[in-house]
């Protein structure tokens, strides 16, 4: 049993009980269909399972292990009311925002806990990006995830909500612009 | 136990670990600590044998009390014993219950190694050395401070930057802690036969500045010398040779064949430490013997380039 911690048995290993605990899993996910379906967005057995799949490759690439259950049903009950998920999208967008979520678990070096990103990737996804997966990786969580690693600990606080604007870059809404922009139109 | 439920149960543990490490605020951990969670469970399941069958600790109990070698403490060796749980078999039991054992046992052993400690410190001579002096009284220090028995038990934490005559490379965690503080207090008493005043004009003599410099193992310099001492027919304890005296001793060596160096050497290192007077320091000492015997041979053979 000592080769048991060898990373080649313990890789075979791990994902062995993967395989045994998904099933089990991908029953207890068609249970979030009954919130989300009030936002007219749904997942078929076989999409459940397609994500699953995504699920293993991506915790592989980024080399992290979930010994119980997954972090899908957190992201599908925090993403469902979102206003940039439609149906025919809602499969691919949950399949990135588990891959993206995984990645920044890395980037943060685990120094968040899982409610404190989701929160964050959720108020940055709706709020700031609009909906921009790539904006929301490439941008916004980059942004965060070096605040973290050079020791920003303030998500703590607020359990990850409104915490992107401080490390906005761009300046966005500004009273003082549109009023002098509509006092321009009106005159 | 099929390994098919082993593995099962096993992987069980290091969830239950996993989850408890992270207060169940992260549903994944990265490879590097899911290996550290696995090592620890591993550690701490070898952990849940009787206190005479443990192994793998090269550190024996029964031995060393039945030899006094802690004669010079108020160590409470039946305590120690004692508290250590007894369990007639412990193939019938699960693995969880197998890991709490472990785990206990684990616990009592640091808390039995901190105390062993603390009455041992006062009675340790580091010579002056500084980094002997660090290891020992900051090192271990850190190590009880910080010893984590439940997510790291196979981590000894602390750098042992003052070698040992004779390392077990196999033991981890609090066993290399135990294995290390015994073989310590045994040299520090083979030291304490010698007049100080002799060891530390040695440490003077062999390396100028040695209060900083001396990196090496203290008994090893003082059991060379008292080889060539005793080739050179001089008080062994006085650790005292003048220049044409140990010219003479490497003369002398340089003369015998290069093969038949280490086992002259050898002879005299058995002959020395089978006249110890208790056990616990034979068998370290007679263990240590090809150690010895090989520097030092190897130190004539580079005088002889």
């Amino acid at each position: 049993m000592g080769n048991l911690i060898q990373k080649e048995t313990g890789d075979t290993l791990l994902h062995a009980l993967m395989e045994a605990q998904q099933t089990k899993e991908e029953l207890a996910l068609l249970q979030c269909n009954t919130a989300s379906e009030q936002f007219g967005l749904s997942l078929t057995k076989e999409e459940i399972h397609a994500l699953m799949e995504c699920r293993k490759d991506s915790l592989k690439k980024y080399q992290r292990v979930e010994f119980g259950k997954s972090i899908l049903d957190k992201l599908i009950y925090a993403f469902c009311d979102s206003e940039f998920i439609e149906e025919d999208t809602y499969l691919d967008t949950l399949k990135e925002l588990q891959d993206i979520f995984y990645q920044f678990k890395n980037q943060t070096q685990d120094q968040m806990t899982d409610d404190e990103l989701i929160h964050i990737m959720k108020d940055s996804f709706e709020c700031v990006c609009f909906g921009d997966l790539d904006y929301l990786s490439g941008t916004c969580l980059e942004r965060i995830a070096k605040a973290v690693r050079s020791g920003y600990r303030g998500y703590q606080e607020t359990d990850g909500h409104g915490e992107y604007e401080q490390f906005s870059e761009e300046q966005r809404w500004d009273k003082n612009a549109y009023l002098s922009a509509f006092n321009d139109l009106v005159q | 136990m099929k390994e098919e439920a082993y593995i099962s149960e096993l992987l069980a543990l290091v969830a239950r670990l996993t989850d408890r490490y992270t207060s169940m605020e992260s549903s994944s951990v990265s490879y590097e600590t899911a290996q550290m969670l696995m090592e620890a469970v591993l550690y701490t399941l070898e952990h849940d044998k009787k206190a005479e069958d443990f192994h793998p600790v090269s550190f024996d109990v029964s031995s060393a009390i039945s030899s006094n070698a802690f004669s010079n403490t108020s160590f409470d060796t039946e305590s120690y014993r004692n508290t250590l749980i007894q369990i007639e078999d412990t193939n019938e039991l699960s693995l969880a219950e197998r890991y709490e054992i472990g785990y206990q046992n684990i616990l009592d052993k640091a808390l039995h190694a901190k105390q062993w400690y603390e009455q041992l410190l006062p009675h340790l001579d580091t010579y002056g050395c500084q980094h002997y002096y660090d290891t020992l009284c900051r090192g271990m220090k850190e190590f009880f401070r910080r010893y984590d028995a439940r997510f790291q038990p196979q981590n000894a934490l602390i750098l042992f930057d003052y070698p040992l005559l004779k390392w077990d490379h196999s033991l981890q965690g609090i066993d290399l802690i135990f294995d290390y503080l015994y073989k310590i207090s045994l040299e520090n008493e083979l030291l304490s036969w010698y007049p100080k005043y002799a060891v530390t004009d040695l440490l003077k003599q062999t390396c100028p500045g040695y209060t900083q410099r001396f990196m090496d193992n203290v008994c090893e310099l003082v059991l060379h010398t008292s080889f060539y001492c005793a080739a050179a027919r001089k008080p062994i304890r006085e650790l005292a040779l003048d220049r044409y005296e140990e010219n003479k001793i490497r003369d002398m060596f340089t003369q015998m064949p290069q093969e038949n160096r280490k086992a002259f050497v050898t002879e005299f290192m058995n002959q020395l430490f089978t006249s110890l007077p208790n056990s616990a320091m034979q068998q370290y000492f007679l263990s240590a013997v090809d150690h010895l015997a090989g520097n030092l041979t190897r130190r004539f053979s580079v005088d002889d380039m």
